[in-house]
């Protein structure tokens, strides 16, 4: 069952909002705890061990920091010299970093044995092979199969016991508050990967979504479903044709591959993200974002500020952040600033949280050497980016173009989306070697007639199917350029009357079941986040 | 106005001298602050100050404006 199936929207989504307007409202925690666990046994089966394990590492870990903290402070206010004191806080500190270590490697340590297992066996296994040694066990490369949304539950698990840690909000004492916050159904398939502090109270609370709000939450979760199974789901065998059969397609039909897997991608993901935030909203909860009109970016860095936001903001403050004040990066900063100067000083320190930011990007996608080739390309064009500043800016006086005018900023929103295009042809190529000799026939001089030919047009997507994304693609594009002028989905359907609002979801409905790709002569297309 | 305020005013105009960030209060919200920026920032802070600054601290809140960086600066060094 997953968010787009019919399985889950008409059947699993609005049984549980019925069932749990019927409960009374102290249970109701409770009740969509019990059906989370429901849905992740219908999609993962006996896998939720897994998660449950998590949680309850996760809740006593956490507990263990809150009173390892308390009892500290205590033992402190007792202390009667300040280097006894300082003595008492080191110790306090050391046992509270104990647990979280403890915590951290119990949650991590399983995703990263379930998911990256396999690649490292096998990165052992070559290096034993060069070195010569003799083979201890047979490297087995079956895959593991991996429980619903590990990936997501797993940062959530790493990010509440940080802020705990931190002194951010006290350890909650309800392990079933803990096990909602990690199993909530809608964010389990593909995000967004929610906060605590953000999402426990929310939990907790018991509010069923009535009136323009369940309305906003049914509309909101059609509209994902129009995106997923009318954009995305119809340029799924085109894109597949494009890089399974790649050696059959050069020059300009590795662009058009590019941009369909771009829009593709962009429309299932978010797709899927606006039914999970949809259905949460039933439930009077609210999901943070994850995309921001992402094709306005101006530059990688704003993209990245734009697309999949949450796993952004996770990386800037439990990556980025860390190792930016770590010991050695800060004598590593304190060397820059005696030895180098300009823009050198400025870049030395901030490598290292770079790196491993734009490292942990790819890997978190998969156990696969592409994705952290990912990861490192955007290091590499965000490093040149601010290794060449200084350049740009000389460049820009020159030319006599205001780096901040409409003329300077549309060029840059083009270059970024040619950047993040060729990002997403490696994302999606089937290793690296594939990425390589595709983009290496980019300029095999085949001119423009593959593309109009219509030869590509045999391949499970048609003529028509590609009427309808166009028309659909615009629409989207429409909306979000209405979110960019800072008008809102809200805005735009609601407070103009309860006709209007019924006349814009029925027609978004109907546009979903009419053009959708789903039914017979289709492929159920399984959601591309939820495979990571 | 107090010392520290001014002194941060100065380490802003210093830190990003293409802009003049000394009398905005959205400094990140706004995106003239970015992460990568707020580092460099950081270390300028904790260099005229004597302070260490921790993730924990690392908030849009905490870098709004000159003000709250200065009251940041404050609350640190009396830690």
């Amino acid at each position: 069952m997953t968010l787009s199936s019919w399985k889950f929207l008409l059947v699993f989504l609005p049984v549980t909002y019925l069932l749990y307007m019927l409960v009374p409202r102290r249970s109701r925690w409770a009740f969509l705890l019990g059906m989370s666990y429901v849905f992740l046994w219908l999609c993962s089966g006996e896998l939720i061990a897994y998660l449950l394990a998590a949680t309850f590492v996760t809740w006593a870990c956490a507990l263990g920091i809150g009173q390892v903290r308390h009892k500290g402070k205590l033992r402190a206010s007792a202390c009667k010299s300040r280097e006894e004191r300082k003595s008492c806080n080191a110790h306090t500190k050391k046992r509270m970093r104990a647990l979280l270590a403890l915590g951290a490697v119990a949650d991590m340590g399983t995703l990263v044995v379930l998911k990256y297992g396999g690649l490292i066996l096998e990165g052992l296994d070559a290096l034993r092979n060069l070195l010569g040694l003799p083979a201890l066990f047979a490297v087995s490369t079956a895959t593991v199969a991996l429980p619903l949304g590990i990936s997501f539950y797993t940062l959530q698990a790493l990010s509440y016991l940080t802020d705990v840690y931190r002194g951010k909000y006290e350890a909650c004492r309800s392990l079933g508050t803990v096990a909602l916050f990690l199993a909530f159904f809608p964010q389990m398939e593909e995000g967004p990967i929610g906060r605590f502090d953000l999402l426990s109270k929310q939990l907790r609370s018991g509010e069923v979504a009535r009136g323009s709000r369940r309305a906003y939450g049914a509309q909101l979760a059609c509209w994902g479903l129009f995106k997923k199974l009318v954009v995305a789901d119809r340029l799924n065998p085109l894109v597949g044709e494009l890089f399974s059969n790649h050696a059959n397609y050069q020059g300009v039909m590795v662009v058009l591959a590019g941009l369909l897997y771009t829009l593709q991608l962009y429309a299932d993901f978010s797709g899927v993200i606006d039914i999970a935030r949809g259905s949460a909203e039933l439930f009077g909860i609210t999901l943070s974002p994850n995309f921001r009109q992402p094709f306005f970016s101006h530059d990688v860095n704003e993209f990245w500020r734009r697309w999949h936001m949450t796993l952004g903001s996770w990386l800037r403050d439990y990556v980025f952040y860390p190792v930016s004040l770590s010991s050695p990066t800060r004598k590593l900063t304190f060397w820059a600033r005696k030895h180098l100067s300009g823009q050198a000083m400025k870049l030395v320190p901030a490598t290292l949280a770079l790196l491993a930011v734009w490292s942990a990007t790819g890997i978190w996608h998969g156990a696969a050497v592409k994705y952290l080739a990912y990861g490192l390309y955007y290091f590499t064009i965000v490093m040149l980016g601010l290794i060449f500043e200084p350049m740009f800016q000389a460049f820009y006086k020159k030319i006599g173009l205001r780096r901040d005018g409409a003329v300077a900023r549309r060029l840059a929103v083009a270059r970024t989306f040619v950047l993040v295009c060729i990002g997403m042809v490696m994302f999606r190529a089937n290793d690296l070697s594939d990425f390589v000799a595709m983009m290496g026939s980019l300029f095999s001089g085949v001119g423009i007639s593959p593309l109009t030919d219509g030869s590509w047009l045999t391949h499970g997507t048609d003529k028509f199917d590609m009427l309808i994304v166009c028309i659909a693609t615009a629409l989207i594009f429409a909306v979000d350029l209405a979110h960019e002028r800072g008008v809102s989905f809200r805005q735009l359907v609601f407070g103009h009357g309860v006709a209007f609002e019924w006349t814009v979801g029925l027609c978004l409905l109907s546009a979903t079941i009419v053009f959708g790709a789903y039914g017979a002569g289709y492929t159920v297309v399984p959601s591309i986040y939820a495979g990571f | 106005m107090s010392t520290t305020e001014d002194n941060v005013r100065e380490i802003l105009a210093k830190t990003f001298p293409d802009k003049d960030l000394s009398s905005e209060d959205n400094l990140v919200t706004s995106g003239e602050i970015d992460s990568m920026s707020a580092i460099m920032l950081v270390g300028e802070l904790e260099d005229e100050f004597g302070i260490s600054i921790s993730p924990l601290d690392m908030t849009p809140e905490n870098f709004a404006s000159a003000t709250t960086i200065a009251a940041l600066v404050d609350r640190l060094e009396q830690d």
